[in-house]
């Protein structure tokens, strides 16, 4: 089975580019004139990647169909400056593309910080499937898409390269390493809207007499 | 596919009934004769469902659950009496979401399979009432038929999903509905709102940008000034219509011709962005559309949004001899060696 699901994901990398290439020229456009948005990104899942996820021994149950049932096979992420900017652009994907699954990651417990992120699953819209797509009785109904802050990104993108998934996969000083940066991105983050809140207090002011010499 | 299961309900309007006076739905399974595999064979192939707008289920995003969903995959997978329990509740369900203004009709939940696929569709046909001419021994005879439900009817509605038993399955549909695009949205909304609990694929403002960036390509394409102009009253149009949903399709249909319309249908590529409905956003429109430009004969041009067309911006005259007139106070000037 490994072999045929690598077969036909193979096959169907190209379509997947040239979703992920419309939905995130599909997503600049519905963010247009948003502020505080870093980068919009959107890639097809590479083929190690998919094969991993799909033949994961820990996956409970295993995929019975993982061409049809992994939703990440086309994801985009965008990246914004501050907190208060996820929801804002969450809200304003949600009125171009209709949600199946919505969660925020974050540590489960008060006392621990780490991988922190808005994920939504989403149908994919019709004006977004080619006709590759549209041809196959086997692509995904979803695509996943995420808003994180800059320094959310921070913290998750550099181990994300490593391939490390599992915390329980690293010496207990190197966790706490990266224990260590996701509590600094935690408080930068808080610590940037704090700054943010300030200055819009500041901006909607209005101008004191003095303040204009 | 293979249509392996049928039920059929007579189901009347009851969504102003008083609480606690509902009439159970009527029906159960139907034995699928050679017959009446055919006529629904016949009907699925008349329903085009290839050529329908598409819906997605509006499921709750912490479970991923939809009634109406959960009954489908139901019907589809289940055993009989599971199967029998999900068909009841959407004729009870569809009973609940119609008022007086729909007639009685038929429900009619088919499900189909080929290998690991399942297909569901779900269909309503309104009664109507018929003649039946007997030839009896005392002469001739018309009698009245009230329970008959037709099948051709413009009112008939059905709603296609597919799936495996897989949690990526039946989570989007195509339907078949002449009422969807009602003025009334209490209306339009029956069969895909209250009844399906779908909203359809393509959202209000991914509609209307494809849109705004379909007459874009459009109106630079064509180079005959009466096909342009023809483009410009059909967006002055379309931002007038109490009509608010539509669809590239419909758009084309209903507001241009000739050159225009065969360049407008012909920018967009794929055949199912071109058919799916969606809920007209009039103000992101005029924003995604941003400016119609005018070139006048002495090498002036006029950039105008199209919501100022006929007010601080106006145009008289037909054809080759149209002229502008434009009225404001300069707030911003700049000096640029050629148009942009």
């Amino acid at each position: 089975m490994r072999e045929q699901v690598e077969r036909s994901y193979r096959e169907r990398e190209p379509i997947l580019n040239d979703t992920a290439k419309l939905v995130e020229d599909e997503i600049r456009e519905a963010l247009r004139g948003i502020p505080h948005v870093d980068r919009v990104s959107c890639r097809a899942k590479s083929l190690p990647s998919f094969i991993g996820k799909a033949f994961d021994a820990k996956n409970n149950p295993p995929y019975a169909d993982p061409l049809s049932e992994i939703e990440d096979q086309v994801a985009a992420r965008v990246i914004v400056f501050f907190l208060s900017d996820i929801d804002v652009i969450r809200e304003k994907l949600l009125r171009t593309f209709n949600p199946v699954e919505a969660w925020r990651r974050r540590p489960a417990r008060d006392e621990e910080f780490g991988y922190e992120s808005a994920h939504l699953l989403c149908v994919l819209p019709p004006h977004l499937k080619t006709a590759a797509w549209i041809a196959r009785d086997d692509m995904p109904t979803t695509i996943e898409l995420q808003v994180r802050t800059i320094f959310m990104h921070a913290y998750a993108e550099p181990q994300h390269d490593t391939g490390y998934k599992a915390a329980h996969e690293l010496p207990s000083d190197i966790r706490r390493e990266l224990a260590w940066i996701a509590a600094s991105a935690w408080g930068a983050d808080h610590a940037y809207q704090r700054f943010w809140a300030w200055y819009e207090q500041r901006e909607a002011r209005p101008a004191s007499p003095d303040s204009a010499a | 596919m293979d249509l392996f299961r049928l039920h059929a309900y007579a189901v009347i309007p009851q969504r102003t009934s008083a609480p606690n006076s509902s009439v159970p739905p009527i029906g159960g399974a139907i034995k699928i004769t050679p017959d009446l595999r055919a006529v629904m064979d016949t009907n699925t192939n008349e329903a085009r469902f290839e050529q329908r707008p598409f819906v997605d289920f509006a499921v709750d995003t912490t479970t991923r659950t939809n009634d109406t969903r959960d009954a489908v995959i139901n019907f589809a997978m289940g055993e009989s009496a599971t199967a029998k329990a999900a068909a009841v509740y959407l004729a009870d369900r569809l009973s609940t979401a119609m008022d007086r203004r729909s007639m009685p009709c038929l429900f009619v939940p088919a499900a189909l399979k080929d290998d690991d696929l399942f297909r569901v569709i779900l269909w309503i046909f309104p009664r109507e009432d018929a003649f039946q001419l007997r030839d009896e021994v005392g002469g001739p005879r018309i009698e009245v038929l009230t329970d008959v439900f037709s099948q051709k009817s413009g009112h008939r509605k059905a709603a296609q999903f597919d799936g495996g038993n897989i949690k990526t399955g039946f989570l989007q549909g195509r339907v078949l509905d002449h009422q969807a695009d009602a003025v009334s949205r209490d209306f339009a909304d029956f069969w895909i709102g209250r009844f399906l609990q779908c909203v359809l694929s393509l959202k209000g403002e991914a509609g209307t940008r494809l849109l705004a960036k379909t007459v874009r390509q459009t109106f630079d394409a064509l180079v005959e000034p009466a096909a342009r102009e023809q483009l410009h009253a059909a967006v002055m149009a379309m931002r007038n219509s109490p009509q608010r949903r539509v669809s590239l399709f419909t758009f084309g249909e209903r507001y241009l011709d000739g050159v225009a319309k065969a360049q407008f249908l012909s920018n967009v590529k794929q055949d199912h962005a071109l058919r799916s409905s969606f809920d007209f956003d009039r103000e992101l429109f005029d924003t995604t559309l941003q400016f119609h430009i005018f070139e006048l004969e002495k090498g002036v041009f006029v950039s105008t949004p199209p919501s100022e067309l006929g007010e601080t911006v106006t145009i008289k005259g037909e054809g080759a001899t149209r002229h502008l007139t434009c009225q404001g106070r300069i707030i911003d000037e700049k000096l640029r060696t050629r148009h942009a």
